[in-house]
């Protein structure tokens, strides 16, 4: 970086895009490469741990790889390791380049993200040698819970400084989102760390923060992440402005207000205004998702010929999944209806949809530009074509089946006549089929991982030293 | 939207709100909860467990058991029912009765009434609110005959044998962690301990030395311990021993095998059901595959409380007839 850059950076004085990019370049490909990483270490270990519900004996010697550690730790693989990285990759490059300032201390960042990973790996290791805290997606033992804290709170600090001395004082739809989800990740992490860690609240309360937590991270975090790029790269792919800023506004402000309340639907040991609360907030966010599908489909073109853009089918089935998944969580919130698919497969499928088809979509529809931009030499353009084929179909195929087979189970075990083991029986039938899913999934997500690394590795073949990769293309502004 | 602290302040708003009402709003309201003492005995509800058993919770979390079980059996809204149980001694009662039964259900008419009349004790409604309930038991008191509200359909958790009543907020009070699960690829586990042997989903035979099974829940004082706690070590070891298209994991890492030459002098080995177990070899649990049996032989949430009162009537007696002819239909398919 050159020292104009420095002298620049705390002011409001433009950066041009190739400083943007090359401040930039660091931290997000190291999040890129370290987010595929785990996309296919967590493929792999949720597809050992599907084998293992058909009732294999896959691994039944290994005290380190019984299922229950192989599922949560296929889960902290995917939630922390690729979704949220994925999220905090999208969110430095569009916060700094919205704001049209070079990131300050691109090293810090990097350094943060290396943090980031260390907590991964420790949450990973220690659900594998039995240290889980045993909350759903947060079974990280708290060494690693406070090590991905740190790591993130360093990172939204240095985006909000950029955010500080951005160019235009109008904030864009894309910046707000991802500031809402970085911040509201800080909040929700470190609430979960102290009110279930380090000072445990008593009893069924736990139920309460354990779910708040998840819904906040999911609903919340990565939904803001990820509608943030697609606010971002849906106009961009479409060579227009977005349909209405008002309405984006509109649609976030209520995501933000609502998403949080959403998360108990169903049957618990609790007083019963939480779950009826939860239903209603759940019901309530069909007026932000609208909003926000008809903006998007505003804006988008339809033109049929750009359905050969494969950036563009990422970008649209991302968009599908999100619409479907927040169909089937307002469904789910209908009286009667969770009463049946409440502890079911049907979870799974949902996180499944989420993770692999919005903000997996997303992440992967994102790196078609951003990728070869950062790099500065264009990548092979069957690959990207070839992980979407897998990908897509992976996921339509395992989030289907699992939805489908939660319905089965649950109608079984609603039935107190009949044996339990039916409910075992219709869920494993199906259970068979999604292992068939998730190992096209792990395929899709071995060839995205080759594809990343194969263009870093060329990178860095042809321009070495590593960090001072400066480009010589004009770039065209977004 | 260009003044960033002002957005700032409308971002925090929203987060503040949910977690300040959700959050914080339960830990106030069951973030205290204490053991409730009993009215007439004094007895406290619930109590902390006792070492083993506490350590068993940890082997639990540990080997993430909650993945695929749950640890709160839930029950649906209660529904009233009212059954005829006796008629008066007037001459006239079979008269009275059916009158006041056409009251009750005007669809009936007269000739299905008295048929239904043969047939005591006769359910007169079903699953209904207590208006209607109430209303058919008054009828048929004011004809001289005797009659009774029922309580049922618990739903499906009660209806298995999961537990007595559903699990409320006070059964968890002393659980470190929260273990509650969020999917049934296994059964419940909130009353494993009280479980009735034929209520298991490998159902089992003990020596019978028990005869006082009542409704869902089982007096188990005089189920011989050893057998229960054999029951489930052989389960972790082999879930297939019991339930032979079981998915649950074998648990083999919590076991040691010891050749049958050198057992002599080992006690404690498992046994098994004829035909299963290893051959050469004899099984001896650990000490965290004892504490874990110990664990689920201690849950039990079995004890009224006023948010959770255990409902007094069983389910309509018919139900039950058809459910034991269930029963004893698949445990004779299961000896063929
Ligand atoms: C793959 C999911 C899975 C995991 C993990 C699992 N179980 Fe199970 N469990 C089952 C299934 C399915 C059944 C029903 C069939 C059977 O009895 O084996 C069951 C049954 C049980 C039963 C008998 C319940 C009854 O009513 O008969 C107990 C007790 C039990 N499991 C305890 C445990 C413990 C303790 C652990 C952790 C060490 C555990 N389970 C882990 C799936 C699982």
């Amino acid at each position: 970086m050159s020292a104009s850059t420095f002298e620049k950076d705390y002011s409001t004085t433009p950066s041009t895009l190739d400083d943007v990019e090359t401040s930039i370049r660091l931290p997000v490909l190291h999040s890129i490469f370290a987010g595929a990483f785990w996309l296919v270490l967590g493929t792999l270990l949720l597809l050992v741990s599907l084998i293992q519900l058909t009732g294999s004996s896959l691994f039944a010697d290994c005290a380190f790889l019984t299922h229950g550690k192989t599922k949560p730790a296929a889960w902290i693989a995917l939630l922390y390791g690729f979704a949220l990285q994925m999220g905090i990759a999208l969110a430095i490059t569009i916060v700094c380049r919205r704001s049209r300032k070079a990131l300050r201390h691109p090293f810090t960042v990097f350094m943060a993200s290396k943090v980031w990973n260390l907590g991964v790996v420790l949450g990973i290791g220690g659900v594998l040698i039995g240290d889980s805290s045993g909350h759903r997606l947060f079974e990280l033992p708290v060494y690693s819970s406070c090590i991905l804290f740190l790591a993130f709170a360093v990172i939204t600090l240095k985006l909000l400084l950029v955010l500080h001395f951005r160019v235009e004082r109008e904030m864009y739809i894309g910046q707000m989102y991802m500031t809402a989800g970085l911040f509201w990740f800080l909040w929700a992490l470190s609430t979960a760390i102290v009110l279930l860690q380090v000072d445990p609240v008593p009893g069924a309360t736990q139920l309460v923060v354990g779910n708040w937590y998840v819904n906040s991270v999911f609903q919340v975090v990565l939904g803001c992440f990820g509608l943030g790029a697609l606010c971002y790269y849906i106009p961009q792919q479409a060579g227009r402005p977005l349909y209405s800023q008002e309405l984006a506004a509109a649609a976030f402000w209520m995501l933000v207000f609502i998403g949080g309340w959403t998360g108990l639907v169903g049957r618990y040991p609790l007083p019963v205004w939480i779950s009826a609360v939860s239903s209603a907030a759940s019901l309530l966010l069909i007026i932000p998702l609208v909003t926000l599908a008809y903006n998007l489909w505003r804006t988008m073109d339809r033109d049929p010929a750009s359905l050969g853009n494969t950036q563009f089918i990422y970008l649209m089935c991302a968009f599908g999944a999100y619409v479907l998944w927040s169909v089937l969580g307002i469904v789910y919130s209908r009286p009667g209806v969770a009463d049946q698919l409440q502890f079911t497969h049907f979870e799974t499928g949902l996180q499944v949809l989420f993770i692999y088809g919005f903000i997996g979509m997303v992440g992967l529809g994102a790196c078609c530009t951003l990728l070869p931009r950062l790099i500065g030499s264009s990548c092979d353009s069957n690959g990207p074509t070839w992980v979407l084929r897998a990908m897509g179909l992976g996921t339509g195929l395992t989030a289907f089946v699992l939805l489908l087979a939660g319905w089965f189970q649950g109608a079984a075990l609603s039935n107190g006549k009949a044996s339990f083991m039916v409910s075992v029986d219709e869920g494993t039938k199906l259970v068979c089929v999604a292992v068939v899913g998730v190992a096209i999934l792990a395929l899709g997500s071995v060839l995205f991982f080759f594809g990343v690394t194969n263009l870093i590795v060329k990178t860095i073949l042809a321009e070495y030293p590593v960090l001072n990769w400066f480009r010589e293309e004009e770039e065209v502004a977004p | 939207m260009r003044n960033g602290p002002v957005l700032f302040v409308f971002g925090l708003l929203a987060m503040v709100i949910s977690w300040g009402c959700i959050v914080m709003g339960s830990v106030k309201q069951i973030g205290t909860l204490a053991s409730h003492a009993d009215l007439m005995t004094g007895a406290l509800y619930p109590v902390n467990r006792p070492g083993t058993a506490h350590q068993g919770a940890e082997v639990y979390r540990e080997l993430g058991c909650n993945q695929c079980h749950t640890r709160f059996a839930v029950q649906d809204e209660l529904s009233f029912g009212a059954e005829l149980t006796k008629l008066g001694d007037a001459t006239n009662s079979v008269e009275l009765a059916v009158a006041a039964l056409l009251k009750v259900n005007p669809e009936w008419n007269e000739a299905k009434a008295k048929d239904k009349l043969n047939d005591l004790p006769l359910t007169m409604v079903e699953r209904t609110i207590p208006y209607f309930a109430d209303r058919a038991v008054k009828l048929l008191e004011a004809a001289d005959a005797k009659a009774q509200m029922t309580v049922y359909n618990l739903g499906a958790d009660i209806e298995r044998g999961w537990g007595a009543r559903q699990t409320v907020a006070r059964d968890m009070i002393y659980d470190s962690t929260v273990l509650a699960g969020t999917q049934r690829i296994g059964p419940d586990l909130a009353n494993i301990g009280t479980r009735a042997p034929a209520d298991h989903v490998g159902a089992w035979e003990f020596t019978p030395t028990v005869t006082n099974i009542v409704g869902t829940t089982t007096n188990l004082t005089n189920l011989p311990e050893d057998q229960r706690l054999n029951w489930h070590l052989v389960h972790l070891y082999d879930p297939k021993a019991h339930v032979s298209n079981s998915i649950m994991p074998s648990y083999r890492f919590l076991f040691r095998a010891i050749s049958r030459e050198q057992a002599g002098t080992v006690s404690g080995a498992l046994k098994f059901p004829s035909g299963k177990g290893p051959k050469t070899e004899i099984i001896v649990p650990t000490r965290k595959a004892l504490a874990l049996a110990a664990w689920l032989m201690d849950q039990r949430a079995d004890t009224s409380l006023p948010e959770g009162p255990i409902p007094l009537l069983a389910p309509a007696p018919e139900k039950t007839a058809e459910q034991k002819a269930a029963k004893d239909e698949d445990k004779a398919e299961g000896k063929s």
